[in-house]
């Protein structure tokens, strides 16, 4: 392990084998500035080298340059070598395109838009083969097949036939690895390849890069912002900040005796362990309390039906229950599909469900007793529905606020951070509780309060949104959610669009707010290390039910469901490698 | 002639099927460097240019008001068909009127027409087209449908239909103008609406139990306005080509109100002698209708890069 | 498929309503429209019995439907003339006129709009769309008057109005419909140009284009297998709305070059405010408009799998 010195790259090695990629002294720059400071690394063949860096660390560029795909007005300099072609760099265009997907292939990050709407997947595999091969049209249809084959997707020949918006998207990412690999590239980058996909889509599709790649000796850049990724795929790691490689080296190495700075602040960040001592000792109504209170929170057997165009329906919520009790702090686990979101928008009172009942903070939001929508009868009479009426739902709502996922369009960008932090303040139903908050002065006083309590400078409230970053703006969802004094706060995947390094911050934000205010929190989030890291009961949801739930440390320890035992088993985690 | 009043790829954007993608944290680099009020540093070629332009029709507009080198209506100050001189600049009619003037005074008239038609498709297409944004299902697709049924006549069509049926006149054509652009208005704001009202902000609005009024007031109607001028700016390009067209048809303006597509119509007689009399006016009108759109395209780079798709 | 024809039938439905109304119902007495103001009670009189307006309104509005699906126009209220032959002769010419300068327009733009697109950062990019852009603001009348006055008057290369049908004589139609169609094409040219353009470069943008790049096409190979149809389905949408408004906008320019053309008897017939010929040029009209949206839906459908397929395959 090196630190790198930008000045004195590592020579390029004369081995035996031909390194799949050199690069050395790669400078990217626009015409007014550099993004890039002559970085250099190399990937052996058959080895699977880690670039990670966060956001704007210029990743994505490097990989781009490699590939000789970099927007017209970004230039490139410095020596790019693919199995043993001469500089890359210093060719046209032309005579790159006889390398790319041939000796050089690139799997992306979305794969719902990566791969052409209009054209069936199969014929997309055959066209890369047949512009690098003398074959013909029906051998590089056959061999399509194979290579879907090769990565997986059930019923080949069948999905040759299909359609990229007919493909879910971790088959859409196999289709594009099967691209990849359809001409035995010496080198395979992969570019955030599962950011995209769920968590044991994710795993699957890790496990068959390295399948694939080691199948052919081909070696493997692997662009990342998931330390915990590197180290489960790679075998040498590269971390770039800046635009400059910072350290580099053997993963094990790197991630256990780090010997920069910024490394060291992205494994500090990175290795969510359960918070072990909240700052106060015990929630104030704990649920071990003798005088058991009432839980502020209970679903009694819900369900959630849409329907779909031609007299279908889909079972978002196939009956659940669940209690959470005052000051608890309740995770919701599931991956897309799993109905974590229709959970979350009927606790907001944002939906109704089909049947069942949903309570917050004593407000019982709707009650169907019980009613099979029979489908065969002509009147489908929903025995005595009861929903709850305007003022009981500005109660729920007064009592429940939300975080959103997405820091960027959770904020009104036409409204000033002042004005969107104490809008909820201008419903009266929302202050009913806070007396002082009856004037304007008075409403401007609370906000700054909140503001501050979430750390966020005393010029926030005249600025706009997009003044701030990720994590400050998180922090202003945060506060917006909280001006209220809310006895509940859901977080709807609060830090999954947050970098490594932020992300660590405003959970311990949202654990400390929790403590010190005494609201009951519900995260809701796909990923289990997070949920483990802040939350002390859990629930695990798949397919519109609820599979487990209990205590946290009991749920991780010892999972019951098999779910659970696979999403845990596809969580990354930096410890696994190394026990 | 007419301009697209429909989005391309509305549909194709529809019938994109939704589908799993999960939180994906490295989308958030181009989230955040694309600010929704990133002002490109540097002055907007597009934008300068159809300020300048309108700029000029106003100007030339609001002088004749109170200013004319000649009374634009006044027979006999030249010498009938005489070409443009330094004491007439633009020449002067087959009645002996003198032509600059009343191209000023046109500019009047364009402008009245443009504001009059714009007013009544957007006070009337903009709320339908929040209302169904808002309100999905049967009383907003209702509206919608109600307005696209104006979809089937294009352009002028409207306008000669009302010709026929009340007289022809610069007031028909104005409201035939404007009632014509409304299914344009519904449908940009429709599409603006639905995209604020899946937002986030929206959601955190009405967990904050704020009622539909306050959100349509303080979210929908903010983030949408960039579209709606931009509506505004490209319609009124179009009433103006509308205006003179039907002037230029006799079923607009009527004589001896001094407008663009009259001048032009009354000069085909003397085409090939006397070719100032169709050169002034016809400039005109692609002065004010360039001036527009360039308008409404720098407007639309500008106000709001994050809604460009909706156009 | 079926949705798409039931959704054609309602629109002219509600259309036919719409036209009645304004043109029948709002202007009052069809009669008074007809004679004037100063009119005596017993001309009106016999006026409307001679036109058959003194009958209930929806048994006039059942008439004309009626008469509409035998392929009958009705009877001017001004000469009382059958209109039905005259209004097929019209339209002939109106569609002629139409169709080429489609083709011409779509010749011009859409080579004209991928370059511009391709090329958005260079020289040619700017001048193409900056044509485009000068293009859409000038009204076609005004090319029709400027080429009458040069083309014809001044070089008298070509005649200044006028129209031979192509059955009499191929070259005389050719040269009488070469200016009207110069016209009303050149101007439609630049403004689906500028959709071309927009389109173009939409799909420039896409990921999957990246993909197909990093498999091996080059930028233009990419362009063309994978960028083009996928451009193509908005750009469908703009034609069929341009096609719309052509067909009004013909009148114009039929003005201008004095070719008798649909738009020429609407416009006639509003002036004289013979309300009958009218209502049913108007729908004529926008039936023809329906029709091509409905053509446009269906092409669609036929281009973007994921309208034609629902569900999934696997």
């Amino acid at each position: 392990m090196t630190p790198a010195a930008p000045s004195s790259p590592p020579p390029p090695q004369i081995a035996e084998v031909t390194p799949a990629l050199v690069v050395r002294d790669l400078r990217i720059g626009t015409q007014a500035r550099e993004l890039l400071h002559g970085i250099g690394f190399e990937v052996l063949a058959g080895e699977r080298v880690g670039l990670i860096g966060e956001s704007g660390s210029g990743k994505t560029l490097t990989a781009l340059a490699v590939m000789g795909l970099l927007d017209d007005n970004l230039t490139a300099s410095g020596h790019v070598h693919v199995a043993g072609e001469r500089n890359l760099l210093a060719r046209s265009d032309l005579q790159l395109v006889r390398l790319r997907g041939a000796r050089m292939s690139m799997v992306f990050q979305e794969p719902m838009t990566a791969l052409d709407p209009l054209r069936r997947v199969g014929a997309q595999v055959a066209e890369v083969i047949r512009l690098h091969s003398a074959g013909g049209r029906a051998a590089a249809r056959l061999r399509a097949v194979e290579l879907l084959t090769e990565v997986g997707l059930p019923e080949p020949a069948l999905t040759a036939r299909a359609y990229p918006h007919q493909l879910s998207g971790g088959q859409r990412q196999r289709v594009l690895i099967a691209m990849a690999l359809a001409n035995d590239p010496a080198l395979l980058i992969a570019d955030e390849p599962t950011t995209a996909l769920d968590v044991t889509v994710q795993a699957r599709i890790l496990e068959l890069l390295a399948k694939v790649v080691a199948k052919r000796g081909a070696g493997l850049l692997f662009i990342t912002h998931d330390l915990a990724l590197v180290s489960q795929v790679c075998e040498r790691v590269v971390v770039l900040k800046d635009g400059v490689v910072v350290e580099q080296g053997a993963v094990a190495e790197v991630f256990a005796d780090p010997q920069h700075e910024y490394t060291r602040t992205l494994l500090a960040a990175s290795s969510l362990s359960p918070r072990l001592s909240p700052l106060i000792s015990a929630t104030p109504y704990s649920a071990q309390n003798a005088d058991h209170p009432p839980p502020i929170i209970r679903l009694t057997d819900v369900t959630r039906r849409y329907p779909r165009p031609g007299g279908r329906f889909v079972d978002a919520l196939k009956g659940i229950s669940l209690e959470i009790a005052p000051g608890e702090r309740f995770g919701l686990v599931g991956e897309s599909g799993s109905g974590k979101t229709t959970t979350l928008r009927l606790l907001a009172g944002l939906d109704m469900p089909t049947s069942g009942t949903v309570e917050v903070a004593g407000v019982t939001l709707a009650h169907t007793p019980v009613v099979e929508l029979v489908e065969t009868t002509t009147e489908t009479r929903p025995g005595q529905r009861f929903v709850a009426s305007a003022a009981e739902l500005a109660r729920v709502r007064a009592n429940l606020q939300l975080v959103f996922q997405d820091p960027m369009g959770s904020l009104n960008p036409r409204m000033r951070v002042g004005n969107i932090v104490g809008e909820p303040l201008l419903n009266p139903a929302n202050r009913a509780d806070i007396p002082e908050a009856t004037t304007r002065r008075e409403r401007r006083a609370l906000v700054r309060d909140i503001l501050t309590a979430v750390g966020l400078p005393n010029d926030a409230a005249r600025r706009y949104p997009h003044q701030f970053s990720g994590g400050q703006r998180q922090r202003i969802s945060i506060a917006r959610a909280l001006v209220c004094r809310p006895k509940v706060l859901v977080a709807d995947e609060p830090v999954s669009a947050l970098d490594v390094s932020v992300r660590a911050q405003v959970l311990e934000l949202l654990a400390r707010l929790a403590d010190e205010r005494e609201f009951t929190l519900v995260l809701v989030s796909h990923d289990l290390a997070v949920v483990r890291h802040l939350c002390d009961h859990i629930a695990v949801m798949r397919a519109g039910e609820i599979v487990e739930h209990g205590p946290t440390e009991q749920v991780w320890a010892s999972p019951k469901h098999e779910y659970t035992m696979a999403l845990k088993a596809a969580t990354p985690t930096m410890s696994k490698r190394r026990h | 002639m007419s301009q697209i009043i429909q989005q391309p790829g509305a549909k194709a954007a529809e019938g994109r099927t939704a589908s799993v993608v999960q939180p994906p944290s490295a989308r958030l680099p181009e989230a955040a460097a694309v600010g929704p009020k990133r002002y490109k540093p540097g002055i907007h070629p597009q934008l300068v240019i159809g300020v300048v332009l309108v700029t000029l029709i106003v100007a030339a507009a609001v002088v004749s008001m109170f200013w004319t080198p000649y009374d634009p209506l006044r027979a006999g100050v030249g010498e009938p068909l005489a070409g443009p001189s330094t004491t007439h600049w633009f020449g002067i009619d087959r009645f002996g009127r003198d032509v600059f003037s009343r191209i000023m005074a046109g500019a009047q008239l364009t402008l009245y027409v443009g504001v009059i038609a714009v007013s009544i498709a957007a006070v009337i297409g903009v709320p339908i087209g929040i209302i169904a944004g808002m309100r999905r299902g049967v009383p907003g697709a209702l509206l919608m449908r109600g307005s696209d049924v104006l979809l089937a006549f294009p352009g002028l069509l409207l306008a000669i239909i009302f010709g026929a049926a009340f007289g022809a006149g610069t007031t028909t054509a104005m409201i035939a103008l404007g009632i014509g652009a409304i299914p344009a208005f519904a449908r940009v704001a429709r599409s603006g609406t639905l995209q604020v009202m899946r937002s986030d902000y929206v959601l955190a609005a009405r967990a904050a139990n704020r009622s539909s009024w306050a959100i349509a007031w303080r979210h929908v109607l903010p983030n949408i306005a960039g579209l709606i001028v931009v509506q505004c700016s490209v319609n009124f390009g179009l009433a103006v080509l509308s205006e003179a067209a039907l002037s230029f048809l006799g079923l607009g303006t009527t004589p001896p109100a001094p407008s663009w597509g009259r001048m032009l119509q009354e000069s085909q007689q003397f085409l090939g002698s006397h070719d100032h009399l169709a050169l002034a006016p016809g400039i005109a009108i692609a002065i004010a209708v360039l001036g527009f759109n360039l308008l409404g395209d720098g407007l639309r780079d500008v106000l709001d890069p994050r809604l460009k798709g909706v156009r | 498929m079926a949705w798409l024809a039931g959704q054609l039938v309602a629109t002219l439905a509600i259309a036919s309503l719409l036209v009645f109304w304004v043109l029948r119902v709002l202007p009052g007495d069809a009669a008074t429209v007809a004679l004037g103001m100063n009119a005596t009670p017993e001309a009106l009189a016999t006026w409307r019995a001679e036109h058959g307006t003194d009958r209930p309104l929806i048994v006039q509005y059942g008439e004309w439907m009626a008469g509409l699906f035998r392929g009958d126009f009705g009877r001017s209220f001004l000469t009382g003339n059958d209109l039905t032959p005259l209004v097929l002769d019209r339209v002939q010419v109106t569609l002629i006129l139409v169709g080429l300068s489609l083709a011409l327009a779509l010749a011009i733009a859409i080579p004209l709009g991928t370059l511009a697109a391709i090329k958005h950062r260079s020289l040619w990019g700017v001048v193409i769309t900056g044509g485009s852009q000068l293009g859409v603001a000038i009204p076609n009348f005004l090319v029709g008057v400027l080429l009458v006055s040069f083309v014809s008057v001044r070089l008298d290369w070509l005649p200044a109005g006028g129209w031979v049908p192509p059955a009499v004589s191929l070259t005389e139609f050719l040269r009488h419909v070469t200016l009207p169609v110069i016209a009303l094409g050149t101007v439609q040219a630049a403004i689906i140009t500028r959709y071309v353009r927009s389109a173009v470069l939409e799909v420039m943008r896409e990921d999957f284009l990246r993909t197909a790049r990093a498999g091996g096409l080059t930028y233009g190979q990419a362009l063309m297998r994978h960028g083009l149809r996928n451009a193509g389905v908005p750009i469908i949408t703009v034609i069929g709305v341009q096609i719309s408004a052509m067909l009004i906008g013909a009148v114009v320019v039929e003005r201008v070059f004095v070719v008798h053309g649909l738009g020429s008897l609407l416009v006639d017939s509003a002036q004289n405010r013979d309300l009958q010929a009218v209502q049913s040029i108007v729908l004529l009209l926008v039936a023809l408009v329906v029709v091509i949206n409905f053509i446009v839906d269906l092409l669609y459908t036929l281009l973007d799998p994921r309208l034609r397929l629902a569900g999934s395959v696997v």
